[in-house]
């Protein structure tokens, strides 16, 4: 390995290509037809629940499980298709476990010597700022420092790409907050392409570059967080990556008409449609003769969540402190912001 | 003979959430866990195969009425050992758990101790105390009724394998929740009632597990029913063996025992599958029956009897013998070809059983499927099945196909690996299972191949595991009897054959001292397989 940045494989394009990838455990299909472009120093999270299919695809990408048809790249290289199969420890990728597995018979140097030099081996721990903790056995060390210390050692023989799964599972909330910052930060200055699997759509919008939400084995949308949140391509993809209502409307051009009233749109779909609203989209303002009533109030400190009923149909809002708003008062709603999909089972 | 301690062996616990499939592992670990459980397979085959070959001279046996004649007999003995065995072990746990017994904690140790005892070592104390020329006769001067016999051997059988029903019962009757028995003494039932009626279906399948086990040890047991004369499968297969230059007889009488064992160990792996549903976590020490002071007396009588005639009469009478021999002068006779032979024996067959443990536990754990679960099942029924008979298998296999091997201490050290096999790669699995599969995976994502994970990762976090494994086949083999004595090579000796045959020949003083030494060192694995663990629950 050469040069002063972790990987220096500067002739090598890097990145992750994986195409119509199946593989399936008995009946049970985990992935079904796996696309996956990555490259440069992209950070990719597979957003999905559990049984998604997303440990499978960063599984199959690193080698340890063998697709049934489709195939793997990673770099300029097939690692896995047809008449291909590269075993893991040809593959240059390095994997984070959600454990870490850290040999436990090992010292942090050679936890992170284990597949590095040791000139690698020192930039490695610089970058994760534990050179002091060289000499440490793997269980005298914090949660967040294991983690780092594993991420050195993917990092330290210079993969051409990053596995992490569900990084930040094993840790409490303060401190989960403090690593996404740092592992996103030591990525970027690795330069690695990164892919990193995970359920919390927070972890997902909080590290990622470009987030692919998973559902049954499939990718669903490959967008970034902004988009995600803001265009989903489903309903189910809207309320898994954060709350959402959904009415039934009719489409007409630049207008649809819901229960909640009648609001612009800029989608192409006409006739029965579903309409998706987030709560922090909806915004009401007491009026004595407005058309919803407040029937729920939840307090949080930086803002509040408000049900409202406007002829029976209940909906959300997430705002600040509006003054003198309770239970019992009368709003009228505005609404900001709302997505269109084809009406169909959610 | 060893004690097959099933439920110890029973499969370790599998991890969780690792779809690994069987393709995964590479074609040369597959070779070699074949290769390791061959030499098992082989000589059952050659056996059968043998039987088969003189077909009318073994149906002529088969269809004597001597062989049913041993065929009832020897059943009927399993019969009472194991009737005895499950009461007196029942009984024990019961007292010790559920009275108010004192001293309970050092009641519980003291029951399990005669499983340190090897049943000739057992049974030898006993004819050394209570037969002719024994210290009874010779120091009263008063012959007692001959012990030997049908039924002497059946207590001395019973004594020996009390313990497995005690320990497994006694496991699982702390786990058994007293709220149950309370509620029935709340519904008007007395003690004894509540526990026949509430406890003691609760308890069956621990009590079916165990007695089977006990039936199985009853019928492989070698040397304590040939010291003490009761011609039953092992004894006469060794006696045909011995005796008679057409070995057709012996063969099939060692299959038709072998039929047996694996029937009574079929019947064993599915009670103890049953035996899952009540094991819940104890939820608090159950009320102990208070004893009236005539009812105490008797539990401390039944109590101090057990233990009395299982292990402390027995360690006396030897040390007795001991010190007679080293009174009267010389005559303790301590071969120290003996101690060679049982150390060499031993020591090859803990060091080949640990070799040959790697590729069994690690296709066993880390590549679970229909093979790899077979490879394991044989190496468990090799170690479970009477070891006469699986012997008995490799003198034909060896004397037809193996000449030059054919009573070599190769050979000897390698049936030995074989047998006890199951205990070198059971303590590995168990050393596997704890070992995360992430660390190998993450060893390989950072360039190693397989071969190197292994020496690099795996191989230093089981390397304990594994040597305890060998330990106690070291330990085991020490005290190995029939499969010494049927393929030793001319002029090796053990201590386990030296107790053996002085016994024979009403030697006692010399069979005093290889019968301590060797009663210390079958202490130390029972300790740590048996005793110990159970303690912790």
């Amino acid at each position: 390995m050469t040069g002063s940045t972790l990987p220096a494989e500067g002739a090598r394009a890097r990145g992750i290509h994986c195409h119509q990838v199946n593989k399936s455990f008995g009946s049970a299909m985990a992935l079904r037809d796996f696309e996956l472009e990555a490259s440069g120093a992209m950070v990719i999270s597979l957003l999905g629940p559990s049984g998604c299919g997303k440990t499978t695809a960063l599984r199959v990408i690193a080698g340890f499980e063998r697709p049934d048809s489709g195939s793997v790249a990673i770099g300029t290289d097939l690692v896995a298709g047809p008449n291909t199969f590269v075993p893991p420890e040809k593959r240059r990728v390095g994997m984070v476990f959600q454990d870490y597995a850290l040999f436990p018979h090992m010292t942090v140097a050679e936890n992170v010597g284990y597949g590095a030099d040791d000139a690698s081996v020192g930039r490695a721990l610089s970058l994760v700022g534990l050179e002091r903790y060289s000499g440490r056995m793997p269980h005298e060390l914090s949660g967040g420092e294991q983690q780092r210390v594993a991420l050195a050692r993917a990092l330290a023989p210079g993969p051409t790409a990053v596995l992490l799964d569900e990084p930040f599972s094993n840790l409490d909330a303060s401190l989960r907050d403090r690593m996404r910052r740092e592992v996103r930060a030591i990525l970027k200055s690795a330069g690695t392409t990164t892919i990193f699997v995970t359920h919390d759509q927070e972890d997902a919008f909080a590290m990622a570059d470009v987030v692919a939400v998973m559902r049954g084995g499939e990718v669903l949308q490959v967008a970034s967080a902004v988009e995600l949140y803001r265009n989903p391509v489903s309903p189910w993809v809207a309320s898994f990556v954060g709350e959402s209502d959904v009415f039934l409307g009719t489409a007409v051009m630049g207008s649809v008409e819901t229960a909640l009233g009648t609001f612009p749109h800029a989608s192409p779909l006409r006739g029965e449609v579903l309409v998706m609203v987030r709560p922090e989209w909806v915004h009401p303002s007491p009026a004595l003769d407005g058309a919803a009533i407040v029937v729920e109030q939840e307090f949080f400190g930086h803002d509040q969540l408000l049900v409202l009923d406007l002829d029976g149909t209940r909906f959300r809002s997430r705002v600040g402190h509006v003054p003198g708003l309770g239970v019992g008062d009368r709003v009228d709603v505005g609404i900001d912001e709302l997505v269109l999909f084809p009406e169909g089972p959610l | 003979m060893t004690a097959p301690t099933a439920d110890r062996l029973g499969p370790p616990a599998r991890g969780t959430g690792s779809r690994r499939d069987d393709k995964a592992a590479p074609t040369w670990l597959w070779i070699a866990g074949v290769v390791v459980v061959m030499p098992a397979l082989v000589p059952v085959v050659a056996l059968v195969a043998r039987v088969g070959g003189a077909s009318n001279a073994a149906w002529d046996t088969l269809a004597s009425a001597r062989t049913a004649q041993l065929l009832a007999r020897s059943i009927f003995f399993a019969l009472v050992v194991t009737t005895a065995a499950t009461t007196l072990g029942v009984a024990a746990a019961w007292v010790t758990t559920r009275t108010d017994v004192r001293y309970s904690r050092l009641w519980s140790t003291l029951l399990a101790l005669p499983l340190v005892i090897p049943s000739y070592v057992l049974a030898l104390a006993f004819i050394s105390f209570a037969g002719p020329r024994g210290l009874f006769a010779d120091t009263i001067g008063i012959r007692l009724p001959s012990i030997s016999g049908f039924w002497g051997a059946a207590a001395v059988l019973t004594l020996a394998t009390y313990p497995y029903v005690y320990l497994v019962v006694r496991a699982t009757i702390v786990r058994i929740d007293p709220s149950l028995e309370e509620a029935a003494r709340g519904l008007g039932s007395t003690a004894a009632e509540a526990f026949r009626r509430i406890t003691l279906p609760q308890l069956r399948p621990s009590i079916a597990a165990s007695s089977l086990l006990v039936a199985l040890y009853t019928l492989s047991d070698f040397g304590a029913v040939s010291l003490m004369r009761v011609d039953v499968f092992t004894r006469v297969i060794y006696a045909q063996y011995q005796g008679r230059l057409d070995r057709t007889p012996a063969a099939v009488l060692s299959l038709v025992l072998m039929l047996i064992a694996v029937t009574i160990l079929w019947g064993e792996s599915r009670s103890r599958g049953r035996s899952v549903y009540f094991a819940a976590q104890a939820p608090r020490p159950p009320a102990r029956l208070e004893l009236t002071p005539r009812q105490r007396t008797a539990a401390y009588g039944f109590l101090s009897t057990t233990v009395g005639l299982g292990v402390v009469l027995p360690v006396l009478v030897l040390v007795a013998w001991l010190a007679r021999g080293l009174l009267t002068g010389g005559v303790i006779d301590m071969r120290w070809g003996a101690v060679v032979g049982s150390l060499s024996g031993s020591v090859a067959a803990g060091v080949l059983a640990m070799i040959a443990a790697v590729p069994v536990a690690v296709l066993a754990v880390r590549h679970e499927g229909r093979v790899s679960r077979a490879l394991r099942a044989t190496v468990y029924a090799i170690f479970s099945l009477p070891h006469i008979a699986v012997a008995l298998a490799v003198v034909f296999f060896a004397s037809r196909w193996l000449g030059g091997l054919y009573q070599s201490f190769v050979l000897l050290a390698f049936v030995y690996a074989t047998l006890f096999l199951a205990q070198a790669s059971g303590a590995t699995e168990a050393a596997l299972t704890q070992i995360n599969p992430n660390l190998e995976e993450a060893a390989r994502g950072l360039g190693d191949n397989r071969l190197q994970v292994f020496r690099r990762v795996t191989l230093p976090l089981i390397l304990r595991g594994l040597m305890a494994g060998g330990a106690l086949v070291f330990l085991t083999t020490m005290k190995e009897l029939p499969a010494t004595l049927l393929l030793r090579p001319t002029g090796f000796d053990t201590l386990a054959v030296r107790v053996w045959s002085t016994a024979n020949e009403l030697f006692y003083a010399r069979a005093a001292a290889p019968a301590l030494l060797l009663l210390i060192v079958s202490a130390v694995p029972m300790y740590y397989l048996i005793i110990r663990p159970r303690q912790r629950t």
